[in-house]
């Protein structure tokens, strides 16, 4: 068999058919170096280890947030043997891989977007309390959407969750989430809080909440954000730039809600103080009522004795002017034909009715002559 | 009462009631009706509290690489 005798573009197109044959698509972990950007659009790097290195070219689209040399990057991509400048790898996804270098990369990326300001404190809004809608971006599966649920139903009622099932980790994960946030964002109902979501995992899991794209669409959602990612201790870049962070999921639904319990036996004391008020009100006006009673009785009663001294000072008066006290006094009256004597001028002879204090005599008047 | 909303208004009517029973310029009539009124509005919230629940709708817009 003869040796197969190939023009130059041929051999390429042969080559590329091999490669994509043989690796439809690879994965390439290793650290990065000679990492630049082109004209703001494509980005050169290579992947190097001890002994060897492999040039890939992307856009910057892709990139999971600012990247320097010496980061552990995982890729993956369609190895490619460039008709003119030679063998690469056509990135189709990047992520920073492993411990030391995504805390790395996030420090970056932090510090890039704190200075940009998607950070700041002043952007925060409050969250509304209580919300009657819900935008749930999480996965249905997860044990997060299991605990955001349950706590909320254990807390509050008749609140509407809408659902955006999403992968919460991996290569589909950071574009489900934008677009997830994207529909809530136009929905033409918008939901009154936006809560994005996930449990606990690796590094690597949680890094999608930690990418550049997938933090500037919390920053940039025009509903209220809560996002909690992992556990406690995990903080993630989407948590720094949400409206509200909290630590796990079921925090998230006790940050959303108050607790139903709470409210029932505040209802209770609320009932109790309604009683309290309405019985003291009563009394006050029974109060009122039973003082204006003794007042009456009073005001009555001082009329009364006042009347009753009035007459009974006047009966003294009529008493002591009247002829029988005169009498009682000593003296009489005398009567002659009826008609009372008033002046010794008048007094006659004859028969004189004289009128005691006691009762009544008669004598028999007569002129004689004084010794 | 239907929804969230509901509740909430509820819930101020009857904190402004108990407002009013703290200022202490209710006339009796006035009293026994914001009772009455305040009576009515717990015991809807409580029973709003017990009976209502959660709904939960999964949105169907399609997401890139949706998994099914």
């Amino acid at each position: 068999m003869s040796d197969l005798i190939l023009s130059v573009t041929d051999f390429v197109a042969l080559l590329n058919q091999t490669l994509e044959f043989a690796y439809p698509s690879v994965v390439v972990v290793g650290e990065l170096a000679n990492f630049r950007v082109s004209k703001d659009r494509w980005v050169y790097f290579d992947l190097i280890d001890e002994n060897a290195s492999v040039k890939f070219f992307a856009t910057i689209h892709q990139l999971p947030g600012p990247l320097e040399d010496g980061l552990t990057l995982q890729v993956k991509g369609l190895p490619r043997l460039h008709p003119q400048y030679g063998f690469s790898v056509n990135v189709q996804f990047m992520s920073v891989a492993g411990k030391g270098s995504i805390k790395k990369a996030a420090a970056l990326l932090e510090a890039k977007l704190r200075q940009e300001g998607l950070f700041d404190v002043d952007r925060k809004r409050v969250l509304p309390y209580v919300p009657q809608t819900v935008g749930l971006i999480t996965s249905q599966g997860s044990a997060a959407y299991h605990d955001f649920i349950k706590i909320m139903n254990e807390r509050w009622s008749g609140i509407t969750i809408e659902l955006a099932d999403v992968q919460v980790q991996g290569e589909a994960a950071t574009q489900q989430i934008i677009e997830a946030i994207g529909y809530f964002n136009t929905h033409s109902k918008p939901v009154d809080v936006l809560v994005i979501t996930r449990g606990g995992g690796s590094p690597e899991d949680l890094s999608v909440f930690s990418s550049e794209s997938v933090t500037r669409a919390v920053a940039g959602s025009r509903l209220p954000t809560l996002v909690a990612i992992g556990h406690e201790i995990d903080i993630s870049l989407a948590e720094l730039a949400a409206d509200k962070r909290a630590s796990t999921p079921s925090n998230a639904a006790q940050l959303l809600v108050p607790d139903k319990h709470e409210i029932t036996a505040s209802l209770r004391s609320k009932r109790l103080n309604l009683w309290q008020a309405v019985l003291g009100d009563i009394e006050v006006y029974r109060q009122a009522a039973l003082n204006k009673k003794q007042q009456l009785i009073h005001i009555a009663q001082q009329t009364i004795d006042i009347s009753r001294h009035n007459i009974l000072s006047r009966r003294q008066t009529l008493l002591a002017l009247s002829p029988a006290a005169v009498l009682r006094r000593g003296y009489t009256i005398l009567r002659q034909r009826e008609k009372v004597v008033t002046s010794s001028r008048l007094l006659e002879t004859g028969p004189t009715d004289i009128k005691f204090a006691d009762g009544q005599s008669t004598v028999y008047i007569r002129r004689e002559p004084v010794a | 009462m239907k929804t969230q909303t509901d509740f909430q208004h509820m819930s101020d009517e009857l904190d402004a009631i108990l407002e009013q029973f703290q200022s202490g310029e209710l006339t009796i009539d006035q009293a026994t009706e914001a009772f009455e009124r305040g009576m009515q509005l717990v015991g809807k919230l409580e029973k709003y509290l017990k009976t209502a629940e959660n709904k939960v709708i999964k949105v169907k817009a399609n997401f890139s690489n949706n998994k099914e």
